[in-house]
């Protein structure tokens, strides 16, 4: 099957440094891929490319590569040759996006309804009444409680796991065939950490829609991705099924991320605490 | 770790919490009534006391109860010093409002697009910000006015020209910090334009300390139209407390009244504003917030 | 032999306004015994750093007492508290806002040496050599500055710091909880180590469990200001007893595909620790399950409705 989205060779820089360097994979409906790696590694940065955001207002440049997207006309399009207002019109809409900071990813001067309802009304051109009836179904759709009520709350108003739920239901507001989410769960408890990542599992059953989902944590991978990427100093150092990843991973940098990673049950047994056993790797 | 409960009850529009803040704090809201009654003077007060400031109605230079004298005595032509505060408002305030509504449209939209754009467009109109900055405010809002001849409008003018810069760089700063917030990136990432992510995504967050300082630079702009007045280069057919004290500047040893009441006006009105904008300052505190 | 550190009964509150109060820690005790790490786990705002901070006297505690070494320091005045910060040392979350950005790194560890009056000029140079040893950094580097480190070095500073004056307790607040996996693993070996070569008692504020059971060798589990489970590592991770507990163990994603696990799609959240002026949440009732392993009585702060 063709993929939905495939990264070719995508390199970035800022300035004289390399945030990314001849990165590619392919990403397909329905399908999960996780795109793993330190901080440093270039997997935001890879994300923000594929919205075309990493131009503005920072110093970041598309130096080479394409990022093919299969659009909703069944149309392949290169989104790195996009002008700014068609990608403007396939942001929210075809691809979208969550980020790290549910507190901060939400403007505090309009209350949670009004700003998933813009969503909606940018791309839908929906009437202010039927955009607030896409909101409600929205958030019923990510389970938030009392959705009446939560829509004319403000973000502060708003414990952290319910903001995110806010931030997922305008991602998928437009139905867009590609979430990316950039960290969605670091800032979470671990308990919320959990329902969010039910909540995306089963969106991702519901919707069909593609999830990349950048991150640096294993456990998180090892749970919702079908297919990794794993990232280090801007490049990828290996790529393949999950299970593959973690079972034979090949590649020394690989071996040693995993070798570091704390996993719960390992220790079960053992009666005193044990250091890693890490595995060197020298770059 | 602080107590962060992970919900804070009703708490409303950030808006309405600073109001509640806002209304606590006593000094703020003596300020806010006070200045309500001077708006109240300045434009109904001719309702209660029908005098024509212009008019010599009496002797001149007749201290507050002297003689046939009105309440608070006559100047140096015999005119009523009262009368002449009542209606002397209505110049200083139309001149201060219009002045702060070309602040406004010049400061923010200068300051707005420096700050989301940065680069050449950044250093082009801060260049100029800085032309404007660097010029005595004074001396340059008197050349403009005697370019024009005085008028309301251009003292107005030269006012708000001589006041943009201020507000044009705080703008420009707050647009520097707010625009690298994730909810900017969110909303470029729901494809909103530029436009739409100046005037609906960041201003309303920068309105805080640009309200703050807006109605500081009323209160001096208050000041600076008394200061053009007393010069004379206020609009000599117009009733204004700073033309008053300048006009009565020659004779104020044989009569204080003449400049007092004008001047204690002006010190009401510029107060005012100041304990408004202290007011506005701490209720806008995040760090007061939710208390 | 008596346990290093004894904390009874201990409460810190914070006024919130209005009267209402925040309890943070609500009647917490428990010992940490010499040579030992006591893990102290929770989500946020459950008031496990605070315990730490009051333990240590950054706050003082509303009541309830922290015997160290067999001497009550809750209620000691500044000075006589002076001595006793050398036995205590703490390590924060982040390591970069810990470190003066305009000083060489080397002046940061020395500086607890010339304030207890340990070591000065060419010795206390010597020392800090040393330190900067142990964590596994070179003695050169203590004359850079701490932009010019990485965060697991600047980490690595910041216990050398802590171990300058002897101390027997090191609290670690979240302490690897900002470092990259391959570092975080780093710095825990080396934690590790300096116990064994050193005889230090940790008491390891963490979030993260699978961290917790790799390094400690008791548990306490906190939920709204009070322990609702404690004891050894492996009771606590192999029969947790507590609801809360359980529940928290099993919302950790484990890092292997094959151990995927039914997520419930529930939206509970936890409840907030403010109380209204006048009212404070009800006390836990422990009980001992097994030797050493206490577990609170259900129904109780877990089932609770929200105060306010």
């Amino acid at each position: 099957m063709d993929p939905l989205l495939s990264v070719r060779g995508l390199t970035v820089t800022f300035g004289s440094f390399t945030a990314v360097e001849d990165v590619s994979f392919d990403i397909h409906a329905g399908q999960t891929l996780a795109v793993v790696g330190e901080s440093g590694s270039g997997k935001s940065v890879t994300a923000l490319s594929i919205m075309r955001l990493v131009e503005l207002g920072t110093r970041g440049k598309i130096e080479a590569g394409e990022i093919l997207f299969r659009n909703s006309d069944g149309e392949v399009i290169d989104l790195v040759r996009q002008r700014e207002d068609q990608m403007r019109e396939i942001r929210g809409n075809q691809i979208s996006m969550i980020f790290q900071e549910p507190l901060t990813s939400l403007n505090p001067v309009y209350s949670v309804g009004d700003q998933v309802a813009e969503a909606v009304i940018l791309h839908q051109g929906l009437d202010k009444e039927a955009a607030n009836e896409r909101v409600l179904d929205m958030f019923r759709l990510v389970r938030i409680p009392e959705p009446e009520e939560r829509m004319a709350q403000f973000p502060h108003e708003m414990s952290g796991g319910m903001r995110q739920r806010v931030m997922i239901a305008m991602a998928l507001s437009c139905d867009p065939k590609v979430l990316i989410a950039d960290e969605p769960t670091t800032a979470l408890d671990v308990t919320i950490q959990a329902q969010i990542l039910g909540l995306m599992r089963d969106l991702r059953e519901q919707t069909g829609a593609a999830v990349l989902i950048i991150t640096h944590d294993m456990g998180v991978v090892a749970e919702v991705a079908d297919d990794v990427v794993v990232m280090n100093r801007a490049k990828v150092v290996e790529r393949g099924p999950v299970t593959q990843i973690f079972e034979s991973a090949t590649e020394p940098y690989t071996q040693a991320l995993l070798a570091s990673v704390p996993r719960l049950g390992s220790m079960t047994g053992l009666d005193k605490p044990a250091p890693f056993e890490l595995v060197e790797y020298q770059p | 770790m602080t107590a962060v409960s992970p919900e804070q009850g009703d708490l409303g529009p950030p808006g309405r919490q600073a109001l509640r803040l806002f209304v606590r704090n006593k000094a703020a809201v003596f300020g806010a009534l006070l200045l309500t009654a001077i708006v109240f003077m300045t434009l109904f007060g001719s309702f209660f006391y029908d005098q024509d400031p212009s008019r010599i109605i009496a002797r001149p230079l007749q201290g507050p109860g002297e003689g046939d004298a009105p309440a608070l005595g006559t100047d140096y032509l015999g005119r009523d010093v009262l009368a002449g505060v009542v209606n002397g408002g209505s110049t200083s305030l139309t001149v201060a409002l219009v002045a702060v509504l070309l602040v406004i449209v010049i400061g923010v939209t200068i300051g707005a697009i420096s700050g989301y754009y940065g680069g050449w467009i950044d250093v082009a109109f801060m260049r100029f910000t800085e032309l404007f900055q660097v010029l005595p405010a004074l001396l340059f809002a008197m050349v403009i006015v005697a370019l024009f001849s005085p008028s309301t409008r251009s003292v107005a003018i030269a006012i708000g020209l001589a006041s943009w810069p201020q507000t044009a760089r705080l703008t420009r700063a707050e647009f520097l910090r707010l625009k690298n917030l994730e909810f900017v990136k969110a909303a470029r990432a729901i494809g909103a334009s530029d436009f739409r992510i100046i005037w609906q995504v960041i201003f309303p967050n920068a309105l805080p300390p640009l309200i703050v300082s807006i109605t500081l630079i009323m209160g001096a702009a208050i000041l600076f139209e008394s200061g053009l007045a007393f010069l004379g280069l206020g609009d000599p057919q117009s009733q204004s407390w700073g033309l008053m004290i300048g006009l009565s500047r020659q004779t104020f040893l044989n009569g204080w009244w003449t400049v007092t009441f004008p001047g204690l006006a002006i010190f009401a009105t510029v107060l005012s504003f100041s304990l408004i904008g202290d007011g506005l300052q701490d209720a806008f505190n995040p760090k007061l917030r939710g208390r | 032999m008596s346990p290093l550190v004894e904390v009874r009964d201990l409460c810190k509150q914070f006024p919130v306004g209005d009267g209402a109060m925040v309890h943070a820690v609500e009647g917490v005790s428990l010992e940490v015994g010499r040579g030992e790490t006591l893990a102290v786990v929770g989500e946020s705002g459950c008031g496990k750093s605070t315990l730490a901070h009051t333990m240590i006297r950054l706050h003082n505690p509303t009541s309830g007492q922290v015997i160290l070494d067999g001497e009550d320091i809750s209620t000691l005045g500044n000075r006589a508290l002076r001595s006793h910060r050398q036995k205590m040392q703490i390590i924060f979350q982040d390591p970069f806002a810990s470190l003066d950005p305009r000083r060489p790194v080397g002046r940061a560890v020395a500086e607890p040496l010339l304030i207890h009056g340990k070591a000065k000029g060419v010795e206390a140079d010597e020392m800090v050599a040393d330190l900067f040893v142990k964590v596994g950094l070179e003695a050169g580097m203590m004359r850079q500055f701490p932009h010019q480190f990485s965060g697991g070095q600047r980490q690595r500073i910041c216990i050398a710091r802590a171990l300058a004056t002897n101390p027997q307790l090191v609290i670690a607040d979240e302490a690897v909880s900002a470092l990259d996996v391959s570092i975080q693993a780093q710095v825990i070996n080396l934690m590790m180590g300096l116990q064994e070569e050193l005889g230090l008692s940790y008491l390891f504020i963490s979030h993260d469990l699978a961290v917790v059971e790799r390094m400690s060798h008791r548990v306490a589990v906190m939920y709204l200001g009070q322990i609702v489970e404690l004891g050894p590592r492996r009771a606590i991770f192999e029969s947790p007893q507590h609801s809360y507990t359980q529940r928290l163990l099993d919302a950790v994603p484990i890092a292997d595909p094959r151990i995927r696990r039914d997520r419930p799609l529930l939206t509970d959240e936890i409840p907030s620790p403010v109380w209204p002026s006048g009212s404070s949440p009800e006390r836990v009732v422990m009980r001992e399950v097994a030797p050493g392993h206490l577990v609170a009585e259900e129904g109780e702060v877990a089932d609770r409705v929200r105060p306010t």
